[in-house]
């Protein structure tokens, strides 16, 4: 199953929501869709999930269109919503079963469906709970086994590790590697962009409405940071002031500064310069207890892209 | 004209494939489990009990006769009123609140279409209805038994009740599906409550001049007979509809299932983990 979100757009009277966004991604990638608040995520997360009509634009799952035909897009699509699941004087059986007849499962498939998604997201044993009586770690379970029952070929997830206990979020994470391992296209949202770092292979970076940033981590670490941060801790801490001064004598090094008993610098050429600095200070007699590159993460991409701005 | 019948043979020649509406089982299923339901039936069997008990204490200064005919009466004033007014704002209510941008519960983004989802509020509205209606029941058999009230009187009144509130359904949804905000919705209800109580007081008028005037004991036999016999049948037949339209294309399976399953989807990881 292929997403193809070609040149999506979304107005709300004069707001622009989402102003001309193109992105793909395809079974068995975990996508993240990372942006600020009021970004324009969860508009193009509905416009996936058919809730949603683009004023401009398509999305394409496997060549079929959400604008042409949303009856059939729909079926290929488990939406969970940052809204959890309000249903009132309804069980959790109950409502999965609902969502499975809707879904068109029937009979004993319906019945199968239901028990394996209830036991998948561990919900088994409140499975005759009302709806409302869950704490919001189980309604999440509840909106992403409702997502699953019908077992859709993409998965679009709007912010559904918030407000989860760590030890759900484990879980959850768990869960989407296990999807992932499946088959599935997954479109993630998350504020958390350090469990996005270990779940994703790609991300989407969106602000204003538009993207900033698409790609497989790698490469999106790779363009938005290109420069190699590096940290040397010495075994004579009062050594750490000539250390600096000699690094910023180095050639590619750049902003070396004394952090948290650690002295930390960027290089701007490639691996080997790394290599060539350690091999100088070697030589230099500066008793090196580490030397180590520190990896740009999400975090620091997200920060380096995006200004904040919300329409 | 001549491709409905082709339809129809097609259609019910699948019927073991048949399944109930899901938005009738989700109703039904939620209509059990929903305190204020559970709570309107007992007060309208309450209602009828202790409006019984004081007709009947009355019997015994007026006769036998008018206790049957104001047991009737004042057990239909009170059914009109609680059907009328509880079951169209039960429906209305719920599919206002699943229409709620804020509350979509995404029962309008599954696969089942808008006339799939009326069509289960309607047919759930009407069950609930007979509910209501057969909570009446034993009270108006019982008013017959006391005299003063013809049974076919009786059959004519509550199949047109019957209709009247499957009348005020079908408006109550169609006034939920209204796309406005909250506080119009507000008014809008208030102002189709207000409507509901007219036609409950119409009714109630038109009903009691019936089981007053129109069909007491002595009438005998006649075009009344033969039209609360077509009602009866009618209403029996109608039931049968109400049972044979919960099931028909209920959970249709959409293309891209059947595609799907065709390519063994049954086998998949999820349903065999």
């Amino acid at each position: 199953m292929k997403v193809q979100v070609r040149n999506l757009r979304k107005q709300f009277g004069k707001t622009v929501a989402v102003d001309n966004i193109s992105f793909a991604f395809d079974s068995g990638h975990v996508f993240g869709f990372v942006g600020p608040n009021g970004a324009g995520k969860t508009t193009t997360m509905r416009i996936i999930a058919t809730i949603e009509e683009p004023t401009d634009g398509d999305v394409l799952l496997n060549g079929i269109s959400v604008r042409e035909q949303p009856e059939l897009a729909r079926k290929a699509v488990g939406y969970v919503p940052d809204t959890l699941p309000a249903h009132a004087d309804i069980t959790v059986h109950e409502y999965l079963d609902f969502y499975a007849r809707a879904y068109g499962l029937r009979g004993a498939k319906r019945t199968e469906s239901v028990a394996a998604i209830e036991e998948f997201t561990n919900v088994t044993g409140i499975r005759d709970k009302h709806l409302k009586a869950l704490s919001k770690g189980m309604k999440q379970r509840v909106s992403l086994g409702r997502a699953l029952v019908y077992d859709p070929d993409v998965l679009i997830l709007d912010e559904p590790a918030a407000g989860l206990d760590p030890r759900a979020r484990v879980e959850l994470r768990e869960l989407l590697a296990l999807l992932a391992e499946r088959k599935k296209a997954i479109l993630i949202s998350s504020h958390i962009l350090t469990e996005l770092t270990e779940i994703c292979n790609g991300v989407v970076i969106i602000e204003r409405g538009k993207v900033l940033e698409t790609g497989t981590i790698e490469d999106v670490l790779k363009k938005s940071a290109p420069r190699r941060t590096v940290a040397v801790r010495l075994l004579n801490a009062a050594q750490l002031p000539e250390l600096r001064k000699e690094l910023l004598q180095t050639p590619f090094v750049e902003n070396a500064r004394e952090t948290g008993g650690e002295i930390h610098f960027e290089i701007s050429g490639e691996a080997d310069a790394a290599c060539e600095i350690l091999a100088q200070l070697v030589s230099r007699r500066f008793r090196i207890v580490e030397f180590r590159q520190t990896k740009a993460d999400l975090e620091d991409i997200f920060m380096s892209v995006t200004k904040g701005g919300v329409q | 004209m001549f491709s409905i019948l082709p339809n129809l043979q097609s259609r019910f020649s699948r019927w073991r494939a048949w399944e109930p509406n899901p938005i009738i089982v989700k109703e039904l299923r939620q209509s059990v489990r929903s305190r204020f339901l559970a709570g309107s039936v007992a007060l309208l069997l309450a209602a009828l009990f202790f409006t019984s008990v004081v007709c009947l204490a009355q019997s015994n200064f007026y006769g036998t006769d008018l206790a049957g005919l104001s047991i009737c009466r004042d057990s239909l004033l009170i059914l009109t009123g609680a059907s009328l007014f509880i079951i169209p704002f039960h429906i209305a209510g719920r599919l206002a609140l699943e229409r709620q941008e804020s509350n979509l519960d995404l029962i309008f983004a599954t696969a089942l279409s808008s006339l799939q989802i009326i069509r289960g509020k309607f047919l759930a509205g009407a069950y609930l209805a007979v509910i209501f209606f057969s909570i009446c029941m034993p009270f108006m058999m019982f008013a017959t038994t006391l005299g003063g009230v013809d049974f076919r009187a009786i059959i004519v009144v509550l199949v047109s009740l019957y209709c009247a509130v499957c009348f005020a359904i079908q408006a109550a949804i169609f006034v939920a599906c209204f796309s406005i905000p909250w506080a119009l919705k507000i008014i809008v209800g208030f102002l189709f409550g207000i409507g509901l109580l007219f036609l409950t007081v119409a009714l109630t008028v038109l009903f009691s001049g019936v089981l007053i005037f129109g069909f007491t004991i002595n009438n005998g036999p006649g075009l009344w007979s033969l039209i609360s016999i077509i009602l009866s049948v009618a209403a029996v037949g109608y039931f049968q509809v109400l049972s044979v339209a919960a099931i028909a294309r209920g959970g249709e399976p959409g293309l891209y299932w059947e595609k799907t399953t065709e390519n063994n989807k049954a086998d998949n990881v999820l349903t065999n983990p």
